[in-house]
């Protein structure tokens, strides 16, 4: 489970970055009164609405939990049914 | 900010492509978003999710998620910050590609020689949007408004504009003569 969990930071680092590059111009080229600024905000708020409920539903669920693969019916999955 | 207003200059239009032009991004992103929660809804009741498995299909819906966002943001950015200013002395046409890809082209009306509008096909004639070519003295390109509402008017305001500034400096001429 710690590998998801460093997997998941590293995202959250690599979406960070477009993000804050995203904010950066949309504040820097943006016309003043126009929606950019905004749009920033929106966004930014969103990305940390996204962290915030995925990483709390994860932890409520046990932040260790053990990684069980799902038994998969794959007869019924495709539809082959005796 | 990339565009400096000029003393005494006053910005008469900013225009930005046809909302049509970002509908393709919309449907998109839209799908996107629908995408893993009819998935979710299909694969329930063939998979039995343990915790384990559950938290990591979580923290992957998050990514995903992230991931539609920044698309979206960005694909946004391109389409909002790709603008033209006309003010009564210039044309700015500002065209973002991406996010690190930004090119700024300014025109004076005095170089301005004719306006253009051209409107093809079946969406472009309903919706009233279309390609303004500004043709300039020179060697200087040719500057093309792409995909704007109403383009019609938008060559007319420019030719007004450029022949309100002939006229400027055909006075400016007299007097600086006599």
């Amino acid at each position: 489970m710690l590998v998801v969990w460093l997997v998941y930071t590293l995202a959250l680092v690599i979406f960070f970055f477009f993000g804050w590059t995203g904010v950066y111009h949309a504040r820097k080229y943006g016309i003043p009164g126009d929606f950019t600024k905004k749009a920033a905000v929106i966004y930014a708020a969103l990305m940390i609405f996204i962290v915030f409920i995925t990483a709390s539903l994860a932890l409520k669920n046990g932040a260790d939990a053990p990684i069980k693969f799902p038994k998969i019916n794959v007869k019924e999955l495709l539809l082959i049914r005796k | 900010m990339q565009f400096q207003q000029n003393k005494d200059e006053k910005i008469e239009m900013i225009i930005r492509r046809h909302w049509f032009c970002v509908m393709g991004l919309v449907a998109l992103i839209t799908a996107m978003s629908i995408l893993p929660v009819v998935a979710y809804f299909i694969l329930k009741s063939y998979i039995n999710l343990t915790q384990g498995f559950y938290n990591i299909f979580v923290l992957s819906l998050g990514i995903y998620y992230m991931f539609v966002a920044t698309l979206f943001f960005i694909g946004w950015l391109d389409y909002y910050l790709d603008v033209a200013i006309i003010t009564n002395e210039r044309i700015v046409d500002i065209d973002q590609e991406g996010l690190f890809n930004r090119k700024v082209s300014e025109l004076h009306f005095s170089k301005v020689q004719d306006a253009t509008a051209e409107v093809k096909g079946i969406m472009r004639t309903m919706l009233n949007f279309g390609d303004v070519q500004v043709q300039t003295a020179g060697t200087q390109e040719e500057f093309i408004l792409d995909e704007i509402p109403n383009p019609y008017k938008v060559a007319k305001i420019i030719i007004d504009f450029q022949q309100r500034c002939i006229e400027n400096l055909g006075q400016k001429t007299n007097t600086d003569g006599v």
